[in-house]
This record gives structure tokens, C-alpha cells and sequence, in this order.
């Protein structure tokens, strides 16, 4: 699969989700991988409205999302009329064919903009392989092995930054991606994380 | 992909955006402000007489504390149960208006997601028996009895009223805590059936009371929602009907007289012991005791005061009676959980199919976006470990 630094350096703007700033900032280096992809960073306001729901139970989300804007690592977008008609087909219908309102912001907009629709939840991906085939969309765990994050944060803190998103965050990781997981951290450690769905790998792998 | 027929019309959509405005407890006006539109184009809007336009539809449900695709996924349960309870009070009241939510919102949250998984929900409700003229307290009597045999309970104690009032009647009950004066609530709605919710954070005898109190309600008059709490007037013909219900149906009067003509044999005087051993059996507190066998006029009225000014009936008391078997399994497990353990499981049975993902659950539990993970943790391992030996039959 092709890297998200290139993706980034080609000029795609990433749009992340909540589940995505929520990961972001259990890793405790966010600013530092986010400045690790040259492109435009960009937020939906309804994800940002979002994450302000969870400042009841004390989490700091969207005090994150606020702090990466104001240093300019992140740019909060309203969506605008272009990207109306995928927001309100995303958000009205059945369940199984749509999304809440961050979500569907997230991918109209990416898709929109032609950019990279940063997104754990595999509904998300499944709609997205249905309605949008062309849109590139990536969940966190993709950002976080970017082989430009452990050049520039080293290994060691690349390796702390997953286990925190892992253990803080309860970051989901798809199956697809599990066998790489798997070999930056091991199978032992992996265990220890209930998000994870369980690695069948190769008898004695670790 | 998303056709025509799933779409809602504008007249279903005005009126699920009324319904979410006044369980937000907001006015026309307010919300009019909100969407920085007229008055009368809500009013249209809610009528269905105009469609609402997507930045409008935002602002609403932002100002609503609830989401667009909230307003506009078909499956979406639309309740009014909180602006019925505030009908009740002349008086806003903030810890009857959070219960009213919150019941509102885990039966909404059950009935979306049974439907969408395809589960449906036995119902067996007894016929309803409407207050008549006359002594209430001997209707009251006759109807707990009925009931009980109904359910052929026999003349034994119920040891977990929730069990009987869920499997056997199916009613939704949840225990969940809520604010200390707060016992629980009633409310009945056609598609949803009679939901109860009771405080977690009461001691077994009480919830059990509060939970046979609340039965009394469905029996007697299931469409009119109740709230038992502390300060509530006691002194009207339904709760006088409601609490000798509680009463008959936890303690009925013959079981009782022969357990008391049995621990009583021989003995010239009624001791704690007595009661601790009564209330022990049947279930409840040792005041709630009392008070039954002076109704029975197995005791003299006034008998509970009358411990109560010589030093009560305490713990201490119970402990020196009953030992460690005085613990009754408290309903704080349940009560503890992030959401009950029955609509957790909806929940990621839901979140595994990929019908709903966990931005739409945590807006459709009142989650945010940390405890909604809680809830689903482990969801990817238990499919990677579904076997076909451990397939269930339905």
C-alpha cells in the first residue's frame, strides 16, 4: 500500500475524523506526528463539535484539536455547499447506509477535496468502498506506522505513541493491518489490548 | 446505497424535529433564533409545510444535544416521554426531568436497535383494572393477588422482582443510579410497551418496593406516567391503591399470617428478631414489615413507632440475627455499567454487523466517544473467535 507521507507530499489534504484526534492525542506526540506529513491537515467543524461532547467526562480532545489549530498543525473546515449533497446522502436513510454527523463530514469533505478521509470505524470503509471507490480512506493506525513518523520520532517513540493509543485510546486497528502491527510490537504485547481483534499469525511468529 | 425510499418525508421530518425539540425543552422561539430563521418557518418546518435546509437541520440539532443523521436515519425511535413527565409537575424539577431523559433514551436506544437487529420482544400484560369507587385498599389487595396468581407466583416471596417484572410480564426495566430522592419511574408508550426505570443506588427491599409500587401503576393506569420520589404526595387515591399494592403483592396477607402464626408460636411477645426474621423472607424492610402486619392486625397500629422510639430495629440488629446472609445481592452491578448489560450487547451485536457504527452509538447511548470504545471492547476478538460449537440455535 502506498505510504500517507507520499500520499501528503503529492499535495492530498488529510481530513481526519474524531476517532482519529481522539487516538492523536492518547499517543502524547501528536504535534510531533502530525508536523511529520508535509500536506494540509484539516478537521470538520462537526467533528470538532463532536469531541466537545466528551469535555463533560474530562476528556481533552477537543482542547487538542483547539491547540493544533491555533498552531497551525490543523485547519478547521466548515462544510460548505460543494460538499453538501455526500454529507446529506451519508446522514440520511437507514442505519446500515449511513453515519453520524462527524463521519459523514469527514468523508464528504474528503471526498470533495480529493484528499485522504482519515477514519477508524470500518462501517465508514465499507460505505466508502461502496459509493466512493476513488476516495483513499486510511484509519489512525496507518498514520502512526508512516514510515516518515519513525524516522523522524525513532522507533522506540513510535512503538510508545501505538501502545498509548492502544492502551488510552482503545484505538481499533483492522484486521488487514494487524499482521504489521504485529510486527513492530510483537504478539505478546498485543494481547494486551482488548480493541484489537485476535492476530492469527504463523505458529512461533513474533 | 442510500435510495428515495429511505429518505424521510418533510412531514416526518418536522415531526421528529419537534419531538427533539420539546424533549430538549426548547421553544419555537429559541429555536428559531438557533437556525436564525423566523419563528413561523419552524413552525412550517415542523408541520412539514416546508423542507428544512441541511445548515439549518445542523443548527438544530446541535442546539438539541443531538445529530442530523439522528434526525434523519429511518430506524430512529422518536419518544416523548420526558415532556409527558413534565407535564406531571407544576414545577420544573431537574432531577425528575434527568431521570424522564434518561429513561426516554435507553428505551429509544433498545427499541432502535432491536429493530434493526430483528429482535422482538415478547409482551405479556395482564389486563388492566381501572380504580373503582369504593375502599381502594381492598381493590389494591385483590389486584396484587390476582396478579400473582396470574403469574402463578404462589405463596412465596419474590426474590427478584426485576426478573419477573422483565421475563415473565416483559416490561423494559432498568436500573440505573439516579439522584438519591429519585426511587423510579413509570411510563407507558404504545410502540415501546411499559418501561420502568429504578434507582440502582437504593438498598434490594427498596427497589423491590419502588419496582412493585410501579407495577401497581401499569395495573391500574398504564397510560399515565409516575414518578416515585420522596417529597411526592402520598395522600391521593393512586398511590394510597399503588403502595398497598407494593405491599399486598411483596407480602400477601395469607403467607404472611402463617409465617408470623409460625415464628410466633409459643411466645407471648413481638421482638426485632421477629421482624428481622419476617422481613428476611418476604423481601423487604423491616419498616415495610411492620406496617404490613399492623394492616393485617397482626400487630397493633402504631407498632413501628413504637420500635422506632425504643431504639429501632438497625443492622446491627439484623447482623446479630442473620450473620453474612443479611448481604442481599445488591443491584449495583447492573447499575454500575457504563449501559445496561442487555443494551450493551445490542450494541455491539449492531456495531459487529456494521448496521451502526461508533459515532451513531455513542449519539444513540449518550456516550461520548471513550466510553462508546468501552463498550465495544473485545467486540473484534469475540468474532474472531465465533465457532460454530458455540452457535446459538434461534
Amino acid at each position: 500500500m502506498i505510504s500517507l507521507s507520499s500520499l501528503t507530499e503529492s499535495g492530498r489534504i488529510l481530513v481526519l475524523d474524531a476517532s482519529v484526534i481522539i487516538n492523536m492525542n492518547a499517543t502524547g506526540c501528536s504535534e510531533a506526528i502530525l508536523g511529520c506529513f508535509p500536506g494540509k491537515v484539516v478537521v470538520t467543524t462537526n467533528v470538532a463539535v463532536e469531541l466537545a461532547h466528551g469535555r463533560r467526562n474530562g476528556h481533552l480532545d477537543a482542547e487538542l484539536l483547539d491547540r493544533l489549530v491555533s498552531q497551525g498543525l490543523v485547519a478547521l473546515h466548515h462544510l460548505g455547499p460543494p460538499a453538501e449533497p455526500h454529507y446529506e446522502s451519508l446522514i440520511s436513510g437507514s442505519a446500515r447506509n449511513t453515519l453520524d454527523d462527524g463521519e459523514a463530514a469527514t468523508i464528504a469533505l474528503a471526498y470533495e477535496v480529493g484528499g485522504v478521509a482519515m477514519i477508524d470505524e470500518r462501517k465508514a470503509h465499507r460505505i466508502c468502498a461502496e459509493r466512493y471507490p476513488s476516495l483513499v480512506v486510511m484509519p489512525s493506525i496507518r498514520l502512526l506506522l508512516d514510515p516518515s513518523v519513525a524516522e523522524i520520532l525513532g522507533v522506540a517513540r513510535q512503538i510508545q505513541a501505538i501502545k498509548n493509543a492502544l492502551e488510552l485510546a482503545r484505538m481499533r486497528v483492522p484486521q488487514e493491518i494487524i499482521a504489521d502491527l504485529q510486527a513492530l510490537i510483537g504478539t505478546d504485547e498485543m494481547r494486551r489490548y482488548p480493541s484489537l481483534p485476535r492476530y492469527i499469525g504463523k505458529a512461533g511468529a513474533d | 446505497m442510500t435510495d428515495a425510499n429511505e429518505k424521510l418525508s418533510d412531514g416526518e421530518v418536522g415531526e421528529r424535529l419537534r419531538i427533539a425539540r420539546e424533549e430538549a425543552g426548547k421553544t419555537q422561539s429559541a429555536a428559531a433564533d438557533a437556525a436564525a430563521v423566523a419563528r413561523t418557518t419552524i413552525v412550517a418546518i415542523e408541520k412539514g409545510q416546508r423542507r428544512i435546509r441541511l445548515e439549518e437541520l445542523q443548527k438544530l440539532a446541535v442546539f438539541y444535544g443531538t445529530s442530523a443523521n439522528a434526525i434523519l436515519r429511518r430506524e430512529a425511535v422518536q419518544l416523548d416521554l420526558v415532556p409527558r413527565f413534565r407535564k406531571l409537575a407544576q414545577d420544573a424539577d431537574p432531577a425528575v426531568e434527568n431521570a424522564s431523559r434518561l429513561l426516554n433514551d435507553l428505551v429509544r436506544a433498545e427499541v432502535e436497535l432491536e429493530d434493526a437487529l430483528g429482535i422482538r420482544r415478547p409482551r405479556n400484560y395482564p389486563p388492566e383494572r381501572p380504580i373503582l369507587p369504593g375502599d381502594v385498599r381492598l381493590q389494591a389487595e385483590q389486584d396484587a393477588q390476582e396478579l400473582r396468581d396470574w403469574l402463578g407466583l404462589g405463596p412465596g416471596s419474590i426474590l427478584d422482582i426485576v426478573a419477573v417484572l422483565d421475563l415473565q410480564l416483559g416490561i423494559r426495566i432498568y436500573l440505573r443510579r439516579l439522584e438519591g430522592r429519585i426511587s423510579g419511574l413509570f411510563a407507558f408508550d404504545d410502540r415501546a410497551g411499559a418501561c420502568m426505570l429504578l434507582n440502582a443506588n437504593h438498598p434490594v427491599e427498596r427497589l423491590t418496593h419502588t419496582a412493585l409500587h410501579e407495577l401497581a401503576h401499569f395495573v391500574s393506569a398504564r397510560q399515565k406516567p409516575e414518578v416515585l420520589a420522596d417529597d411526592a404526595p402520598g395522600a391521593s387515591r393512586e398511590e394510597r391503591y399503588a403502595d398497598t399494592f407494593a405491599r399486598s403483592f411483596a407480602m400477601p396477607g395469607r403467607p404472611v399470617c402463617q409465617r408470623f402464626a409460625e415464628i410466633t408460636a409459643g411466645q407471648t411477645h413481638l421482638t426485632r428478631r421477629h421482624v428481622i426474621l419476617l422481613a428476611y423472607t418476604f423481601g423487604v424492610s423491616r419498616e415495610a414489615m411492620v406496617r404490613r402486619l399492623e394492616e393485617l392486625k397482626l400487630a397493633r397500629s402504631g407498632t413501628w413507632d413504637w420500635f422506632q422510639s425504643n431504639g429501632g430495629i438497625n443492622g446491627e440488629h439484623v447482623l446479630q440475627v442473620l450473620g453474612e446472609a443479611a448481604e442481599r445481592s445488591a443491584p449495583s452491578i447492573e447499575g454500575r455499567a457504563l449501559v445496561p448489560h442487555r443494551l450493551g450487547l445490542l450494541a455491539r451485536e449492531a456495531w459487529k454487523r456494521s448496521i451502526y457504527s461508533e459515532g451513531q452509538l455513542a449519539r444513540l447511548l449518550r456516550l461520548d466517544r471513550h466510553e462508546m470504545r468501552q463498550v465495544l471492547d473485545g467486540a473484534e476478538a469475540e468474532e474472531s473467535e465465533a465457532h460454530d460449537f458455540v452457535k446459538l440455535s434461534h
